[in-house]
């Protein structure tokens, strides 16, 4: 097993824990609005028209990964533009474009005598061939990906909560659907080198489904999956390194494991805090919790209640008050 | 003076069907009026309508005498659908509610004081303070629809839309609801609300108008009987 710290050492792997990074933030960002609008599926599907990309740039001698991204990004628009006119292209339409796409990347790869085996490093991910150019074109696209997700993410949660209602607040509907779409596209074909297109949409879905687990509230939820996504390709690329095994897969995996972790564990935050069975009265006493407070994000003290401190105590966050642990439970708060 | 809320000669058709034959509708500034008429006589039609949530074949439809399509002021405006789809993953009822400001928060802008009062205040009307950090998927329908009316309420409008909002609501929750609205009406707000039963509303009514299998049928002061 070679020493994970030595191996830090070559660009390569430098590079290649970057490229990780950057893609397990980007993806669970986008993966969030995905999961919400249920088109995990398209972008699974739009992987395929990446590849289309990818054999244009084999034959035409052009830098695959760039090609791939606006290749993916128009297919997406276009489905999207059909989609907002009323004339969605049904089930069997998006299916002829997916793997019309894929045969044609397989077409062109073969036509530029590369064959099948210059497509298998965007098919699975291949971290350590991740060139300098290519960490910079994914640094641009995380970071304005992640810059969109978050700074619209009160724009982009209400069209996925409630689509008419966000018409009559003004919101350009049609043009945030377009949006969440072409980011699922730019995810879906940034994440080619680091995952591989067959397996992007899991890291775009499971970090927000584990996320979902353990968080309440929409912001909550966001951010735990983005520090799962995170986490999980940081951790999945050394052990790839560490295990001799594939990246992608080896990240995958582990965003799996962290899933049923997070089933397990969840399942059991809502046995032990389940919620009362009748509206409370209100007690005489409530400190204000924050909304973004729960148990992975706790607030540092309690509004309204300087000097309590907090404190990470089994799964749940105590509040040091008067010598005192106070811990909220449901809708009150015990005394531990 | 303008009215907030004018709509005349309305045709509107939902798939082959024409649902709307020709409404007209005025509800000037400051009036409470109530939509009455059976399931199916066009209410909800007339009100996404009118909100330009769906398109119309003929007739015109003003919201603060401009069409809806280049009507920018969505602030003015609070809306609680029928049937609210409330979809989203992990959502909270504070996260929800919040999403009512947004055509006064604008793109790119944190929220403010005045939108972290407005928000309180709303929860509190509707006497949903404690549930606020609940999340959506674990409400009961009464507690739901309080929610969405707390979207509406938290916006501050001058023109309410209100589709069916007591259904659901227990008694102590649709006095509270006309209460606010008594409020907000003194201070100037206009309301337009679809009801099947008129409950504590009734003081609030200046005018009633009813549909009946896409025409209005009445218009005007509040008669005894019922009409739904
Ligand atoms: N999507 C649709 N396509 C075709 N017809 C529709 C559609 N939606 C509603 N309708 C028809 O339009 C008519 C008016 O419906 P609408 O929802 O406006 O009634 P309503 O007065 O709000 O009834 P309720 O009291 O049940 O809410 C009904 O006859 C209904 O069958
Ligand atoms: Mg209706």
């Amino acid at each position: 097993m070679p020493d994970i710290l030595d191996v830090l050492a070559y660009p390569f792997m430098q590079r290649a824990l970057i490229a990780a990074v950057l893609s397990g933030l980007l993806a669970p960002a986008v993966g969030m609005y995905v999961v919400q609008r249920r088109l995990s599926l398209l972008g699974d599907g739009l992987g395929h028209v990446a590849i289309a990309g990818v054999g244009l740039a084999l034959v035409t001698g052009w830098t695959p990964f760039p090609v791939a991204v606006a290749v993916c990004v128009l297919g997406a628009v276009a489905i999207e533009a059909l989609r907002g006119t009323g004339k969605a292209p049904g089930d069997t339409g998006l299916a002829i474009l997916f793997y019309g796409g894929l045969a044609l990347g397989i077409l062109l790869a073969g036509v530029a005598n590369r064959g099948t085996a210059a497509l298998s490093q965007y098919l699975f991910g291949s971290l350590t061939t991740v060139s300098g150019s290519d960490v910079l074109v994914l640094a641009v696209l995380c970071v304005t990906g992640v810059a969109l997700t978050l700074l619209l993410a009160p724009q982009l949660f209400s069209v996925c909560a409630d689509e008419e209602y966000a018409r009559t607040q003004g919101l350009p509907v049609r043009a945030l659907n377009m949006l969440i779409v072409a980011l699922a596209a730019i995810t879906v074909s940034a994440s080619m080198r680091t995952v591989g297109v067959l397996l992007v949409s899991a890291l775009m879905v499971v970090p927000v489904a584990a996320a979902s687990n353990i968080a309440t509230g929409f912001r909550a939820t966001l951010l735990t999956a983005l520090g799962i996504g995170v986490a999980v390709a940081a951790f999945g690329t050394l052990g790839s390194v560490a295990l001799d095994t594939p990246s992608g897969a080896t990240i995958v995996v582990l965003a799996v494991a962290v899933f049923v972790l997070t089933a397990a564990l969840g399942g059991a935050i809502r046995h032990r805090h389940r919620p009362p069975a009748e509206e409370p009265e209100l007690p005489t006493f409530t400190p204000h919790i924050p909304a973004e407070a729960d148990a992975t994000h706790p607030p540092e003290t309690l509004e309204g209640m300087p000097g309590t401190t907090a404190v990470l105590h089994g799964d749940h966050v105590d509040y040091l008050l008067h010598g005192h642990r106070h811990a909220p439970h449901g809708d009150h708060w015990d005394e531990h | 003076m303008v009215n907030p809320l004018s709509v005349s000669g309305l045709k509107v058709t939902l798939g082959a069907t024409e649902v709307l034959h020709g409404v007209d509708l005025t509800v000037s500034r400051g009036e409470t009026v109530a939509l009455l008429g059976a399931n199916g006589s066009g209410k909800t039609t007339l009100l996404r309508a009118a909100l330009g949530l769906i398109p119309h074949v003929a007739g015109e439809v003003k919201l603060f005498d401009t069409p809806p399509t280049r009507f920018h002021e969505w602030s003015r405006i609070g809306y609680v659908p029928q049937h609210s789809q409330l979809q989203v993953l992990k959502a909270t009822v504070i996260e929800m509610v919040r999403s009512g400001r947004l055509a006064r928060r604008g793109v790119l802008r944190l929220q403010n004081l005045a939108d972290k009062a407005a928000v309180t205040k709303a929860l509190q009307v509707v006497r949903m303070s404690d549930l606020a950090n609940r999340e959506l998927t674990e409400l009961s329908g009464g507690q739901r629809q309080r929610a969405v009316i707390a979207r509406a309420l938290a916006g501050e409008p001058e023109l309410l839309l209100l589709d069916e909002p007591l259904a659901g609501l227990d008694m102590r929750s649709q006095e509270a609801l006309a209460a606010i609205l008594a409020e907000l009406k003194a201070a100037g707000l206009t309301i337009c609300m679809v009801l099947h039963e008129l409950g504590p509303m009734k003081p609030l009514l200046d005018r009633s108008v009813v549909l009946r299998e896409g025409n209005v049928i009445y218009s005007g002061q509040l008669a005894g009987g019922t009409y739904a």
